[in-house]
Order: C-alpha cells, then structure tokens, then sequence
C-alpha cells in the first residue's frame, strides 16, 4: 500500500483503501443507486469534494508539434512559419497559434526536454500513460482512480471522452473498475439503456437473476475480480443516471467553449470533475500532421486554444485548481524537418509537455532543445519522471509499491524519478 | 508604393493580350533550373518578364533574373510567404505573408545592400554549416499589419486602383492601393478564407475559404452578393476529426467568364496526403462549377496552380504525395472529353418525365476532365507562374528550385 503525501490530507490511500472495502461490503448497491452527494452530510461531502484531488488530462491525439505549441523556434532552419509570442510568464513564450492559452501560462509549467526514444504512436502512447517504455502497468487516470477516488463516490474513478483512439487495457493489474470508461463525445455511455421490447419489470427480473448467479459464481471463488466488474457496471449506470449531464449542454457556456466537439467535450469534462470524477481525459484529435502541419495546426489549434483556455480560467475560477492537475500531453513530438507535403512526421526525440494546477510549480519551464529544435539541450527527461511528477503533484508517493495479490509492484518506474523542480 | 492609377495594367492573371501565341504545350522542356537552400512555397514572373519571384520556407523572399540567375533577397516577413502580385505598372511587388502583413517592394530597386549572412541561414538539411556568404538584400518600401492573423492572399484589381487580401481573421478586406487605406472588410466567412480575386470587371470580387464556400461580394459595398458551393473541395477527415480543402490558388480568366480554383477533392486521409487534386473552373455567369480538371494519373496530393493561358487551355501544377509533381494542361473544350449527353426520353406520355429530370441533372454534373498534356517533374510542384508572352512558364519546386520551361 503506498503510503501518500503529507499535501493529500483529505483523503489518504489507505483510508481509502480501507473504506473501500468496509463500503463494499455494507450494501455496495444501496451506496451506488444513492449517488455521492446523497451519502455525506453535506459538511463532509464539501470537505471531502474540497479536499479531493483530480486529473484532468487533454490528449492532443497524433503528436501535436513542439514547434507550433510550446517550444517555438521562430526564423530558424525548421521553425516553421509562426512566430512566438509572449505570455503572462515574463519571458516564456510560446507559438502564437495559443494566444488565450498564452494569457494563462502563470497557471501552467512546460517541460521542453522530453525524450521518449519512439516514434511510434502506440508506443509513445503507452509509455506518455504508463511511465514505463514497455509492460503491463496501469495508466496515471487508473493509478489516480486507485489511490485518489474516495470510496463512497460511485461515479466511475477515469473517464476518457473520446470518439476513437487505440485502445487499450488501462488499468493494468488493478481493478476493472479503475479502467477507463469510455464516453464517446458528450454521448452517455453505450448499452446501459434498455433494449427496444424489454420492460422495466423484465429489466428488473433479469437484473435479480444476474445477481444471483452471481452469488452462485463466487461461491468458493475470490470475490474481487467479480466485485470489480459489478462495480464498473453501476459506477457507468450511476453515471447516465445523472441525466444533466448527458442533455442538452447550456448555451452560453457553449459560446464560451465552442461548438465543435472538442469545446462539448470540455465543457463535459468541467461537469465530470465538478461532479467528483478523479481523473477526466479528453481526447482532442487531428494532430498526426504528415501533410499540412502548418494548416492542421491552425485549426486545430485555434479549436484546442480558446476551449482549453476557458477550461482551465473555469477550473481555476471555481476554485478547484487546487486540487485538480491539469495536463496537456501527445504520444510524441513532430520532425524539425519539414517534408515536401508541408508536414511534419513522428519524433518522440524533443518535445514539450504543459502542465498546471495540483502540486505544480507554476509558470516555470523545465530543460530545453537547441537552437534548432532537433534535440533535448539540457535536463532530459522521458514519461517515467513526468509520470512520477503527475502522481506526486497529487499526492500519491510514486515511488512506493502497488500490493497487488501479496506482490509489491513499484508505482513509477524506478529508474526515474519526479521532475522535484515543478513541484510544489 | 508605385501605383499609378493611369498605367494600363499589366496583370497577366487577369487581363491578357488577346493575340494568342501559338505554343505547343506539348513541346514544353526545362531550359533553366535555379536553386535556394529552402523548400519554396510559390513563385510569380513579373510583368516584364525579366525576373521571377520565390517565396521560400526561411521569410525570404528571393527575386531570379531568368537571364542570369543572379538572386537577390527581399527582407522583411517574419513569415513564410505563399502569395505575390504587382502593382498596376508592374513596378511594385505585393507579398502576403503567415505574418499578417502585406510587403510593398521594388521590382527594380535603385539600392540593395551586400550583407553577411550567417552561416546558418544557408545550412542545408544534411551538411555542416557552410562559411558565411554575402547576399544582395532589399528591404520593403512599406509593410502593412492587414490581418489579425495569416494574410492569406493578395490581389491587385484590373485597374490598379484596389488591393483585396484575407486571412486568419476570417475576413476579406478592400484596400485602396494608392495609399494602401482600408476601405472596408467584408464579413461572412465562417471559416478561414485561403484566396481572393477581384473580378475582370471591376465590380466583384470572389473569395474561398476552407470549406469550400465560395462568396461573391460587391467591390464598391462589400456586400454578399452570392455564394457558391464549392465542398467538392474540402473533406472532414472522419478518422481525425478535422476539416481539410479551399482553394490553393485561384485565378480568372482574360475575360472573367470562368474562375479557376486549385486545391483537393475526395479527402480520405489529409493527414497523409491522400486526396485528389481538382481544379474546379466556374462558369462566371451562371456560378455553376462546369468542370472538374483531373490529373491524369488521379494520384493523391494537391493541385498547387491554375494559370489560364491566352491560348485557351488551363495549366495546373500539381505536388505529389511521393514529392513528386506535374504541370498538366487541359482544354475545356477538348472533343475527346465530351460533355456526358442527355438521355433522351422514351416515354411520350409524360412532359416532365423522370428520364428529362435525370437527363438535366445528368447535363448539371460538372465535367470530369483530363489533361491533354503532362509535364512530369521529379519534385513536388508548388507554385506556377507564366511569362507575359506565354511562351515559357516557371514552377516553384520542394527541393528549392525554380524551374524554368520553355513551350
């Protein structure tokens, strides 16, 4: 059991681990069909919503270019044709392409010398989510769900709001219900509802005999593998229960947000994690820019910037900035050269990651690339240290162990450690 | 700035001599080649004919005498360029820049200044820093902050009186070219527009954005006058989620009765490349979209160019997925591509019979087209630009050369 940092006083892993279990095993679903709110004396379901710490991750899907987001290199061989532009960090720039995002940089840090050694998307992904280049480990939104997700919040601990993506096994050798749950868009998710013909009463009748059988089945068998499936299963039904969230989403806000999808999809994530999700992921495409970088980028971007900039002035105007880290990542970088199609291809060798919010050190950078752009200059780092760094800014002690059936499993890779300069 | 409203115009992209030249676009070859350092991204041959300008992937802007070869740098944009045009009387050059702005300079200037350059300006992808090397330079008369964002394009009107340019604002704007004055932006696109030209006649002008929408407004009020659909040029990438297409280039003919807008059709995966190049050429009168000029291989990438020759045919250039590229020519009468015939009805009862409507409909598609002719070349082709006596054309090429070909 990892053992959590001093910051994380409202709620520690082991009390949550502990409380967990105690709950499970009160009434699992009576605690899940009341919804979180309704559980807590309002005082401690403000207490502890105030204390809960939160990931909010946006994935820039493809590899947005370091060039045309955080580490500009304006007038120089592979630069590109966008100029850098100023923020509200004295002497931080970034590329003009995020002029709102720009405005908030004295909430966020950059680190400009990451290198991950591939230039493969899967890969790149894994190892961006994993902190590990290779293995079956869970991912920082299923660790997060682990040890941050306090135990009588029914909603799902990792939601991804994504429409398509590579998939993978998110939680690892953790419990299915710290896996992922996947919201397509602002779409509840799919096959909770009931099927065309089926009554609620047959619903209910079929509902009491997959309980049943589901006591048969555990008879004399380990009740965590099937205690973790029926927990995902109503962590989602909670979820759609919560209807508002899933309607029509307000118009003002999505003035403010934008209507494409990428702004329906912030706004969603600002509910999810009002509503206590520990770690919300949006997936924002449309960056693997082998043709056309310079084009994509500015649609891309000019979707990704003004959403991302309301998103993350809300988190902080509500107060929650606190307790909730806010991460901007890719699986990798894009090539200094620029190829006969105006694109840029895969680089896992020299890019950027912004991050803000829980346990960050604001408005600083970390390490940089040479003039050029074509390689990390000083303080290189790889996903294992920023995965260390994300897991420590909230609290989680990276470098203890998961217990997983008796084994001790490192929580971060222990051959790296967390970037200490960006935390608080 | 240079214009003198008196000056007959000598723009060879909308007004041509209406003598034609005989050329055989089939006898086209290579007779110059000139070279730069950096990829370039467009080029324009002057109104005299004597020297052609490259925008490059370094902010430079570098005039070729197509004599010599001598090069000489303009100096200016912190951006790459992508656009030229030129002042009424030839004698300025207009360039809109991914900086915002719109640079004025002298075709012919009377000083340009030997500098120094740093080595790594002229480092190659592959090779060590050479030694510093002196460049002739030229800086600009004036340089003008036209758009909040990328100034996408630039055009001088027929008769020299009026700039339009757009961009990244999403607005279309009208300069008066004397001194270089807004008179007014025109509001409308919802997406970013990529091209704008004034019309032949001096009344209209006609912009296109990446969604293909094609608005027509009033020179002298700015106003909407028409829109036309052009979304057989742009695609939403389904796979990553993001909208692709408008015009690459855009021109009219001599006398205005068809627009020609470059760019891509049926987009399967634009962040690869792959798409088909189209030019769409637009009945002015009726805005109908009549032709669709096809390559002649029908392989992905995106048509760069469309020149209308004086003789009749339209020239496109084309920059290949592989970095491979073409110049093709078309005819828009060619007989060996003839207009697909109406079906003619059997059913003497009926007055508006389906096989009429499906006959009409059939008669509205737009013409498939292929070239009469293809000029292969070994690298992606950017730009295309022809001499005023059409005798001889440039291309700008991926690899930083200027190619020079002769008809």
């Amino acid at each position: 059991m990892p053992m959590t940092k001093q910051r994380n006083k409202g709620c520690n892993a082991v009390d949550h681990d502990l409380s967990r279990r105690g709950f499970m095993g009160g009434g699992l679903m009576a605690g899940a069909m009341a919804g979180f709110g309704s559980l807590l004396s309002p005082a401690l379901a403000k207490e502890m919503k105030g204390q809960q710490k939160q990931i909010l991750q946006v994935y820039l899907q493809g590899g947005v270019s370091q060039f045309e987001s955080w580490d500009p290199k304006p007038g120089t061989t592979y630069g590109g044709p966008f100029r850098a532009i100023p923020t509200s960090v004295p002497g931080t720039q970034i590329c003009e392409l995020m002029p709102h995002t720009a405005r908030k940089m004295h909430l966020l840090s950059i680190v400009r010398s990451i290198n991950l050694r591939t230039n493969d998307h899967n890969q790149g992904m894994l190892f961006m989510e994993k902190g590990r280049p290779a293995g079956t480990y869970p991912y920082v939104g299923s660790v997060a769900s682990k040890y941050l997700s306090h135990p009588n919040n029914p909603l799902p601990g990792f939601v991804h709001i994504t429409t398509r993506g590579l998939s993978g096994e998110t939680a690892g050798f953790l419990k299915a219900q710290h896996a992922q749950m996947r919201l397509e868009g602002v779409k509840p998710p799919k096959h909770l509802g009931l099927p065309k013909g089926v009554s609620e009463d047959l619903a209910l009748r079929s509902e009491n005999l997959r309980l049943q059988l589901n006591q048969q089945f555990k008879t004399g068998r380990s009740r965590s593998l099937i205690d973790s499936y029926d927990t995902s299963f109503d962590q989602a039904r909670q979820l759609i229960k919560r209807t508002h969230l899933f309607g029509e989403q307000d118009e003002k806000e999505l003035d403010r947000y934008g209507r494409h999808w990428f702004g329906r999809r912030c706004l969603l994530a600002r509910t999810l994690l009002e509503e206590g999700v520990t770690c919300v992921k949006v997936t924002h495409h449309g960056y693997d820019t082998h043709a056309e970088n310079f084009n994509f980028h500015v649609e891309q971007l000019d979707e990704f910037d003004k959403t991302f900039a309301t998103l993350l002035g809300d988190i902080e105007e509500r107060g929650m900035l606190d307790n909730v880290l806010v991460i901007v990542y890719s699986e990798f970088g894009r090539t200094p050269k620029i190829n006969h199609k105006f694109g840029r291809d895969h680089w896992g060798t020299s890019l950027s990651v912004a991050m803000g919010g829980c346990g960050i050190q604001p408005g600083g950078i970390v390490g940089s690339t040479n003039a050029d752009g074509t390689a990390v200059k000083d303080r290189e780092v790889d996903a294992g240290h920023l995965f260390h760094t994300y897991l420590q800014a909230v609290g989680v002690d990276s470098q203890q162990n998961h217990e997983i059936d008796g084994r001790a499993i490192p929580i971060g890779d222990p051959v790296t450690e967390p970037i200490k300069e960006l935390l608080l | 700035m240079s214009c003198n409203e008196d000056i007959k115009v000598v723009d060879p992209e909308v007004v041509g001599d209406v003598a034609t030249t005989g050329v055989d676009p089939t006898k086209a070859k290579e007779i110059q080649k000139f070279t730069h350092t950096r990829p370039l991204t467009t080029c324009r041959v002057d109104p005299l004919g004597k020297f052609a300008f490259v925008g490059a992937e370094d902010y430079g802007i570098y005039r070729f005498d197509l004599e010599t070869g001598d090069k000489v740098a303009y100096v200016g944009h912190d951006s790459w360029v992508r656009r030229f045009d030129f002042s009424a009387d030839g004698k300025t050059l207009l360039s809109s820049g991914w900086d915002g702005r719109i640079g004025f300079w002298d075709v012919e200037p009377a000083e340009m200044v030997e500098v120094e350059i740093a080595a790594a300006v002229e480092k190659t992808e592959k090779e060590e820093a050479k030694p510093a090397v002196t460049q002739l330079q030229v800086v600009p008369t004036k340089m003008i902050e036209a758009h909040q964002g990328f100034s996408r394009w630039v055009h001088v009107a027929p008769d020299g009186k009026t700039i339009v340019t757009c961009g990244n604002d999403k607005l279309v704007k009208v300069w008066s070219a004397k001194k270089m004055k807004l008179r007014r932006d025109c509001v409308g696109h919802q997406r970013h527009p990529w091209a704008v030209m004034i019309h032949p006649n001096g009344q209209e002008l006609v912009s296109e954005d990446i969604m293909g929408e094609i608005i027509v407004w009033g020179l002298k009020d700015g106003k909407q006058r028409s829109k036309i659909d052009a979304s057989v040029m742009t695609g939403f990438d389904l796979k990553f989620q993001a909208d692709m297409g408008g015009a690459r280039a855009m021109a009219f003919n001599d006398d205005g009765t068809i627009l020609g807008c470059a760019g891509t059709t049926n987009v399967v995966n634009a962040f690869a490349g792959q798409q088909d190049p189209i030019i769409c050429i637009i009945e002015w009168e009726s805005k109908k979209i009549t032709h669709h000029l096809r390559t002649a291989d029908n392989k992905p990438g995106i048509e760069w160019g469309v020149h209308f020759h004086k003789d009749g045919f339209v020239v496109g250039c084309f920059a290949g997925q592989s970095n491979n590229g073409t110049v093709e020519f078309w005819r828009l009468d060619d007989p060996a591509v003839a207009k697909p015939a109406a079906k003619v009805s059997t059913d003497l009862n009926a007055e508006n019979s389906e096989s009429d409507e499906s006959a009409e409909m059939e008669n509205a598609k737009p013409i498939e087209q292929k070239p009469f002719h293809v000029v292969k070349v070994d690298k992606a082709v950017r730009g295309l630009d022809f001499t005023p006596d059409g005798r001889r054309f440039t291309i700008a090429c991926a690899d930083g050369s200027l190619r020079v070909y002769e008809l």
